[in-house]
């Protein structure tokens, strides 16, 4: 069984291809506003690291936000034009589970991703990483007064969120990652959306 | 006896009626170039006829077949063009003068058929496009290309043939979702274009019954355009050309409109292209396939642009310019607008035509009169459409161009339609405008703009990235 995993909600690129329990290759590079550049070349130089051709994926998993509008859309375009020409199996998580899953400590888990304006995405998993609180567009005073419930936690961001205290910084591990979703049902490659967690200004505006 | 002569074994032609420093320029400035010649195996110095002809990648064309006078009627012709079809294993084209039944017959013998007629192509006698196929039923190796373009509201993908011939186009529209906000907004855009996305391409193969291993090229465009919405054709592009180890040919928006008319004739140059559309308003002239040069163009607002914020201002639903063409033909020219940029330039100007729109709209309401939008509607595009006439046909005269193309969104207005047609037929200039389908975004001309980019070389590699505006070439 080989996996391959993008992540492009940020201004990083998390990308690997893992074959069973090994990591053949993996890319986390900061490319800021060259990521809709570079993502196909260092996806491609994945392929070439671990000697594979793009018909030996048996599973794509792709980050289908929160973060970056346009950043999740780079993955996303990428990974469902893929799946649906080589009618390869795929499915999505959120970045905030990939955070989550991450996280070295056996604690409640709050990933957070800037949202700008006093907001962020956020979501609450426990020690297994279940879902205690549903990933949300909210205002950071609101998420941080739905934490106090919780003795022992962490609080993980991508960004710097200024006002925080014990925050850890983001290090994904792409194999702990991809392990724990290998078993996702897949879905069709036309339904591979980004979810935003959040409407666009003019339609908040217009409701 | 035959012998082939290229630019590397020139010394080896034979004396007679083809001199040496003719051949030698020939081969020098065309590099597909090459000549079959004919003599006579007891005396295999003297040049009895010939053949010269370009060997275009896949295909062939003839450029001159002549017999030396004093050998004509021999049979060196027929053995010259047995000899020729049998080496050259492509499709091979060739005119000829009308009148000149002869050759005609000897080509037909040969396998050639007429396949189209040039007007005038020999002075005061026309030409005749003649075509021999590889096979019965097969033709010189079709090229197809795939197109994709997102530029900015509309998802579209499409498959043409050798750069002319559509075999299927879906575009889908967001334009009855951006309706509800008076323009188009380039965050929904963009996240209509990653849902689409998928869908349009398979609806596209579907259509054209073809698999993406059977296309030759993936043209995508690459700006300019919204950045966001440019990214899901991009990225889409990308990773098939990937997957399918098929090139990547980065097509400009504009090159694509100016393309649409390929879909509909060939390219005649030199040509002079209008382009109007909601983002620009441009005189371009054309010495040959993808060479531009930009004549002048608008100072502030586009053409298009200045058409919707005037509907806007009369009370029309976005899309305005359309409503405003549609009112433009009951009304009567009864206001006065001022003519913008009557200079000796080739530039355009909209932002004080529309300025004197909104102002006069506010007098005629502080006055209490009742804006008559109709007269209003026809008032502005009587100015508007003399403005882009007036320079365009400078430009003609100037240049002394015979061909002119119009392009863009805004060349389905049936005014300019009119206007532009009575200009051009006043001056003796031929004009091309697309049918409505070709004028609005669309990936058919983008397909057809990448056939001649294809066959030009121009590739990209997997770092294209998309450029919100970028100068036309």
């Amino acid at each position: 069984m080989r996996s391959l995993y993008i992540d492009t909600s940020s201004s990083f690129l998390y990308a690997g291809i893992i074959e069973e329990e090994k990591i053949l290759a993996e890319c986390q590079k900061r490319f800021d506003h060259d990521l809709s550049k570079e993502a196909l070349p260092e996806i491609i130089k994945l392929f070439e690291k671990s000697k594979l051709n793009p018909q030996d994926i048996d599973k794509i998993i792709v980050v289908n936000g929160p973060g970056s509008f346009t950043g999740i859309r780079i993955g996303i375009t990428i990974a469902k034009v893929y799946a649906w020409t080589l009618n390869i199996p795929i499915t999505t998580i959120t970045s905030l589970e990939a955070m989550a899953i991450s996280a070295e400590e056996k604690k409640v888990h709050i990933p957070m991703i800037d949202a700008r304006r006093g907001y962020v995405f956020a979501g609450i998993y426990d020690e297994e990483n279940r879902c205690l609180f549903t990933p949300k567009h909210i205002k950071l005073e609101t998420i941080l007064k739905e934490v106090e419930k919780f003795s022992n936690y962490a609080i993980i961001t991508n960004d710097e969120i200024e006002k925080i205290s014990c925050q850890r910084s983001y290090q994904p591990n792409i194999l702990k990652i991809v392990n724990y979703f290998q078993n996702k049902e897949s879905i069709s490659p036309h339904s591979v959306n980004p979810d935003y967690l959040k409407l666009t200004e003019a339609e908040e505006k217009k409701n | 006896m035959f012998i082939t002569i290229t630019k590397e074994n020139i010394n080896s032609l034979p004396t007679g009626f083809l001199k040496r420093e003719e051949v030698e320029e020939e081969l020098i400035n065309n590099p597909f170039g090459k000549y079959i010649i004919y003599v006579e195996k007891d005396n295999p110095f003297l040049l009895l006829g010939y053949i010269y002809y370009s060997e275009i990648y896949d295909r062939v064309e003839i450029n001159q077949f002549e017999v030396e006078k004093a050998h004509r009627n021999c049979g060196i012709g027929n053995k010259l063009l047995k000899k020729f079809t049998e080496i050259v294993e492509k499709g091979i084209t060739l005119e000829v003068r009308e009148n000149n039944k002869n050759a005609i017959y000897l080509y037909e013998k040969y396998g050639f058929q007429q396949v189209a007629k040039r007007k005038k192509y020999y002075q005061e006698i026309d030409g005749l496009l003649m075509e021999r196929k590889i096979k019965e039923g097969i033709s010189m190796k079709d090229v197809y290309i795939l197109g994709i373009e997102s530029s900015c509201d509309e998802t579209s993908v499409s498959i043409i043939k050798n750069g002319c011939s559509e075999i299927a186009t879906v575009i889908s529209s967001q334009i009855d979702i951006h309706k509800e906000y008076g323009g188009v907004v380039p965050e929904i855009a963009s996240r209509h274009h990653v849902k689409n996305i998928t869908f349009v391409l398979e609806e596209s193969l579907e259509q054209a019954q073809m698999k993406i291993e059977e296309i030759d090229a993936i043209a995508i465009t690459y700006g300019p355009g919204l950045i966001g919405s440019l990214l899901v054709g991009l990225e889409a592009a990308k990773i098939l050309s990937y997957l399918y180890h098929k090139p990547l040919i980065p097509v400009h928006h504009i090159a694509g409109h100016i393309y649409a008319n390929s879909l509909v004739k060939p390219l005649n140059f030199p040509l002079l292209a209008l382009v109007v559309s909601g983002g620009h308003t441009e005189l371009i002239e054309m010495r040959d396939h993808f060479e531009f040069t930009k004549l002048g163009g608008t100072l502030d607002d586009a053409i298009g642009e200045c058409y919707d914020k005037v509907a806007r201002v009369i009370g029309l639903e976005y899309p305005g310019g359309p409503k405003i063409d549609q009112l433009a033909r009951v009304g009567k020219d009864t206001y006065q607008l001022p003519i913008p940029l009557k200079d000796n330039s080739y530039n355009f100007s909209f932002s004080g035509l529309k300025s004197a729109v909104i102002n006069l709209s506010h007098n005629e309401k502080q006055r209490g009169n009742k804006l008559r939008k109709e007269d209003l509607a026809t008032s502005f595009q009587k100015v508007a459409v003399e403005s882009v006439i007036t320079k365009t046909r400078k430009a003609l005269l100037d240049k002394n161009i015979k061909h002119l193309i119009v392009a863009g969104g805004v060349a389905a207005n049936a005014e300019l339609r009119t206007e532009i047609i009575k200009m051009a037929e006043g001056i003796e200039v031929e004009v091309s405008i697309p049918p409505m389908k070709y004028c609005t975004d669309n990936a058919a001309m983008i397909a057809a703009a990448g056939y001649y980019a294809y066959k030009l070389g121009r590739r990209a590699d997997f770092s294209l990235n998309s450029l919100s505006s970028d100068p036309l070439k």
